[in-house]
């Protein structure tokens, strides 16, 4: 790729720059769209999310529970 | 639709949301009625109890970092600020000094921000996903910490905002009466209310019945909010939506004004910042999208406890307004001094980052945080100093 570079006019590169460029622009731009999609999808769950945020301390209990498994596992492979 | 041998029309069904949808709003202005009356029963239920002379009652927490860790433990404990503030606003109304308060409300910004770590703890099953989750629930929690350990000294050195909040409140507090202008209806409204309480309470021996009228006026805060919260989540799920929709895509500030707004409709910084943790742990947004939001959370649950200072009047109307006007006071200027300072705003992301990798690693390392932050350091200090 370098040697092909070395050969190739001050012109020619500048167009190969000014094409990558407008490649990355559009890229990033499907990118965004893309996620901002996924974003508006998601917030259509927001009932569900409500009710998730009502939990209080179930996702505290669960998590000390894994927490304890993980330990088990780990003492009784030791 | 189809109900028994009957069809509903789509008209019919139409009429029957909105019958319930006038229900749940006759409860909201019911709820917000029980939350002005509380704050005036325990107002009165305090003018009983020490005669006017609360300051010596609480002497306890007259060192800052203690009243901090009060207002910290308290928030953790019943997982709302709105309630614990709303609580301050009718504690200050019954002679507690607001230079203990302003500690006391920046704890509960603090303790707010344990519910959304606990929901992001949920997602402990999925390696990256807690990772994403985690880091998203803590940047409130490094904010409001980050906040305060610039506040907090700048308060005890300066008083800034508790001159602020009484400069702001004698804008709208009569100069004379000391009532607010254009509020005083509302104690006409709950007065009736809180006499019958008083009345109740007068069986019991002195000083009990103001603390039975203290405890009484807590539970309907709590009950009040809590309710409000949940009939607010049906009726306003759809706008949320639309303040969350119109925030993807565009900047910051936008962010915080949809983030202050989703907070307003639910009553709830909690249930704002919430429900971002799970839009962060699925990757749809990213720690730096899912920051503005948390910061307009703080600003947005100011307005239960302004709401609960309009049902106070007379001589400490000046005082309850000033404490609710320094909880939104601090977080706004929280959120522009450290928002708007680049080398600033990056420290709650860099803290956040760093405290999910390591929860990540080693989940202990979670569960020391949440119980060590919220309830371990806080309860030690706080058991100490009352030695």
């Amino acid at each position: 790729m370098n040697e092909q570079l070395k050969s190739t006019s001050i012109e020619r590169l500048k167009g190969m720059i000014e094409n990558t460029e407008q490649q990355l622009a559009y890229l990033k731009d499907e990118l965004q769209e893309r996620e901002n999609q996924a974003a508006h999808e998601q917030i259509e769950h927001l009932d569900d999310y409500m009710d998730v945020a009502e939990q209080r301390f179930g996702p505290l209990i669960e998590f000390v529970a894994t927490i304890m498994k993980e330990l088990r596992n780990t003492k009784s492979k030791g | 639709m189809t109900t028994g041998t009957h069809t509903l029309t789509p008209g019919q069904a139409d009429s029957g949301d909105s019958a319930k949808n006038f229900l749940l709003w006759l409860g909201v202005i019911a709820l917000v009625y029980l939350l002005i009356t509380a704050v005036g029963t325990i107002s009165s239920g305090f003018k009983t109890a020490t005669g006017g002379q609360a300051k010596e009652l609480f002497a306890f927490a007259t060192n800052p970092i203690l009243g901090l860790l009060i207002g910290t433990m308290a928030t953790a404990l019943i997982q709302s600020s709105s309630t614990v503030t709303s609580i301050i606003v009718a504690l200050v109304a019954g002679g507690l000094p607001i230079t203990i308060a302003v500690p006391m409300v920046m704890g509960a910004n603090i303790g707010t921000t344990i519910t959304n770590t606990i929901v992001s703890l949920g997602h402990v099953r999925d390696k990256e996903e807690f990772q994403r989750a985690f880091a998203a629930a803590t940047v409130h929690d490094f904010f409001n910490l980050l906040s305060v350990l610039i506040f907090l000294p700048l308060e005890i050195m300066f008083g800034f905002l508790e001159k602020l909040g009484l400069y702001m409140a004698s804008f709208l507090v009569g100069g004379e009466s000391m009532s607010l202008k254009g509020f005083n209806f509302i104690k006409a409204a709950y007065k009736p209310v809180v006499n019958v309480f008083k009345d109740a309470a007068h069986i019991l021996p002195h000083p009990f019945d103001g603390i039975f009228m203290i405890v009484l006026g807590i539970v309907l805060i709590f009950v009040a909010i809590l309710y409000m919260g949940k009939i607010l989540k049906k009726l306003m799920v759809g706008k949320a939506k639309e303040f969350l929709h119109a925030a993807i895509g565009r900047g910051p500030v936008t962010g915080i004004l949809s983030g202050t707004g989703v907070t307003v409709l639910v009553q709830s910084s909690s249930t704002t910042t919430s429900l971002m943790v799970p839009l962060a742990g699925s990757g749809v947004l990213s720690l730096r999208q899912i920051y503005p939001f948390t910061l307009g959370a703080n600003i947005g649950t100011t307005v239960t406890a302004l709401l609960a200072a309009t049902a106070i009047a007379g001589d400490k109307a000046l005082f309850a307004l000033a404490i609710a006007l320094i909880h939104f006071a601090y977080n706004i200027v929280g959120c522009i001094l450290i928002y708007g300072l680049p080398p600033l705003r990056v420290l709650p992301i860099y803290g956040a980052e760093w405290l999910a990798g390591m929860a990540t690693k080693n989940k202990l390392y979670a569960l020391a945080y949440v119980l060590g932050v919220f309830f371990i350091i806080p309860g030690v200090i706080v058991g100490i100093s009352n030695l």
